[in-house]
């Protein structure tokens, strides 16, 4: 059964207490905060040699629909 | 009490699924140059018929609000419905009480279109993202239903649209 995240922007505290509440004990769906602040890799330092194979923020919309709303909604596999 | 589910930290656990591949629950009209498309959400995005069952309730109540059918609206509510609205101390109380709530938004917003941009349904509750027009405002209403009525709903939308909406209260 696929199960669904609800991730709440930082910005907006108290959706996340109402939503985590709400849907506290339903294994389909969990509520998360967004604690991550900015781009960590927004600055473009040159290095001998970068370890990490590809940026893990493979769906960056999410990140951008967090910008300019309070939540997303997405669907894990 | 909240149960606290084990994993909590968003970054690492998002990372990790994002890795997997996830869907986004937001569904546009692909012919639309932007502007999202009404209902743009379908119910075949849920996965159990429950689900669709549930979420189609939610979604005709969206319809009959943007088709200005009040009574439409009104008909889907439980006798026992309570309308909640984040920050808003007062709340809507009976079919009636909310038929006088839409009736005054209607009428000085009667322009106002809601799109539902992404939902997901847990049991009797649904979640919908929705998205104002014109004012491109958003915010999200999360719905108890009961049998096939609706008997909760709380609202949750940043502050232009709900200083205007209590104060047509």
């Amino acid at each position: 059964m696929a199960r669904q995240l609800v991730i709440v922007a930082r910005e907006h505290p108290d959706l996340y207490s109402y939503l985590r509440e709400r849907f506290a004990g339903r294994a389909q769906a969990e509520v998360l905060l967004d604690r991550r602040v900015g781009q960590r890799r927004g600055e473009h330092v040159p290095v001998p040699s970068d370890r990490r194979r590809q940026d893990r923020r493979a769906r960056p919309g999410v990140d951008t629909m967090l910008r300019s709303r309070s939540h997303v909604i997405v669907t894990l596999p | 009490m909240i149960k606290h589910p084990g994993k909590t930290d968003v970054v690492e656990i998002r990372d990790r699924i994002l890795d997997k591949g996830v869907t986004v629950r937001r569904v546009r009209d692909p012919n639309d140059s932007g502007a999202p498309a009404a209902s743009a959400v379908g119910a075949g995005e849920l996965s159990s018929p429950s689900e669709r069952a549930a979420f189609r309730i939610v979604q005709k109540a969206f319809d009959a609000w943007n088709d200005q059918d009040v009574d439409g609206c009104t008909a889907l509510l439980d006798q026992g419905y309570v309308g909640e609205m984040h920050q808003t101390a007062s709340a809507l109380r009976g079919p009636e009480d909310a038929r006088l709530a839409m009736q005054s938004i209607r009428e000085s917003l009667p322009d106002l279109r809601l799109t539902i941009e992404s939902a997901l349904t847990v049991g009797d509750d649904v979640l919908v993202s929705w998205r104002a027009m014109p004012s491109e405002v958003v915010g999200c209403t999360v719905t108890r239903l009961q049998g096939r009525k609706i008997a909760h709903t709380w609202t949750y939308a940043p502050n232009r649209l709900r200083s205007k909406a209590t104060e047509l209260r």
